[in-house]
């Protein structure tokens, strides 16, 4: 057996910020910036292959600490004392795109309650079919099992917009919930709105037109990101959205030839928001007010 | 006596050359915040008025600090007068600060 560097995440596929720390390790090789890393004095690494800038464990938590009660909503909404009894508990991550947080059958190790990053909960037909039956952004959590006293997870949760989250340990969200009843109000009402908002989905998977599906998906996307312009590949969409890949092809084509959104090799931007409410099915706007 | 003369002259050609820096930060992460701290510290005690500072939110502008070649935040650089060095870290190494930005105690 070769031996492994300390740093390296265990077998089993790391995730949140062991993920960050991996890479961060090895765009800091050596000279000054490898010294002054060791010893905790950097905050940010930048990675010149993605043009991205990576923000180490501390100074992410440090970040995300100081402004969580913004980046969540669902946190936002609890009284002060609560959420600084929480923070203790709270580990900040980042999520990667793609990252599967749960698949269906999985014993929810952790909570995660998003900041700018989203996460697609996907009822697994078939090794081939998924099909998305809810979206958590910054206004909900992902583990909803877990606060329904659930122990296995009956969907698949993936991440769909990379970004920052907040996660909690199954045993220590269990207490708090226990114990806090504005917690456990604000998880009540995120719930509902979940289920009513699968209910809309199944409806709307139905009897709309995939146009007006595609419309509706990527206005909710864009509620959760607050940007016009996210990345999704064709396969991601067919998912969420129960149809072949073909399918998503011609309704891409058809909002982009109403010019409504451009989008070229999964970079999408809305062009015209209000257009795009027009050509979404009336299911948008009835989820629009139950995500608060 | 001479030895304090030789201070005086010193001192005074730092006030009037105009040192021209670049901190990189990321947004108000802990090593940034001490970082412009420090440096501010450095610039009231050694230069007064005589340097300029930019300072640039990598997390805003990540592209300017690519740009720059920049790797890792809070990264000091200085860009004139010659000869350019740069720092990285908090910079609460008041001597390697100091060395690097060739100002003497």
């Amino acid at each position: 057996m070769s031996p492994q560097p300390a740093w390296q995440p265990p077998p089993r596929r790391g995730r949140g910020e062991r993920i960050v720390n991996g890479r961060i390790l090895r765009l800091v090789k050596s000279g000054p910036e490898r010294s002054a890393l060791d010893s905790g004095e950097i905050d940010a690494v930048l990675d010149h292959e993605t043009r991205t800038a990576h923000l180490l464990p501390d100074a992410q938590r440090a970040l995300m600490l100081g402004g969580a009660q913004a980046a969540n909503s669902l946190l936002a909404a609890l009284p002060r004392q609560d959420y600084r009894r929480m923070l203790a508990e709270l580990e900040p991550v980042n999520l990667v795109y793609g990252e599967v947080l749960y698949e269906p059958g999985d014993r929810a190790r952790h909570v995660y309650f998003p900041g700018d990053a989203h996460v697609s909960l996907l009822v697994v037909v078939d090794k081939a079919n998924a099909l998305e039956v809810g979206l958590v952004g910054r206004e909900g959590m992902v583990g909803m099992s877990l606060a329904l006293g659930v122990e296995d997870e009956p969907v698949r949760a993936q991440v769909q917009g990379g970004g920052t989250a907040l996660r909690m340990k199954a045993a220590a969200f269990r207490e708090e919930l226990a114990r806090c009843a504005p917690l456990q109000r604000e998880v009540y009402r995120f719930a509902y709105a979940k289920l009513a908002l699968a209910r809309q989905t199944a409806a709307c998977n139905r009897f709309h037109l995939v146009p007006a599906r595609l419309a509706r998906w990527l206005l909710m996307t864009r509620d959760r990101v607050r940007s016009n312009h996210f990345h999704l590949t064709h396969e991601f969409l067919a998912d969420m959205l129960g149809v072949r890949r073909a399918g998503v092809t011609n309704a891409a084509v058809s909002l982009q030839r109403r010019r409504l959104i451009s989008y070229q090799r999964g970079n999408i931007s809305i062009l015209d928001a209000g257009g795009l409410a027009a050509a979404a099915c009336a299911c948008y706007e009835i989820v629009r007010k139950l995500a608060r | 006596m001479r030895r304090k003369k030789a201070e005086k002259t010193r001192s005074r050609r730092a006030v009037l050359t105009v040192m021209v820096m670049r901190l990189y930060i990321a947004d108000a992460a802990p090593n940034s915040v001490k970082a412009i701290a420090n440096l501010e510290a450095i610039c009231k005690e050694h230069l007064q008025d005589g340097f300029k500072l930019e300072i640039i939110d990598v997390l805003k502008f990540p592209m300017r600090a690519l740009a720059d070649g920049i790797l890792v935040t809070p990264h000091l650089a200085k860009l004139s007068p010659s000869p350019a060095a740069m720092v990285v870290g908090n910079l609460s190494d008041r001597a390697s600060v100091l060395s690097a930005l060739g100002i003497s105690e």
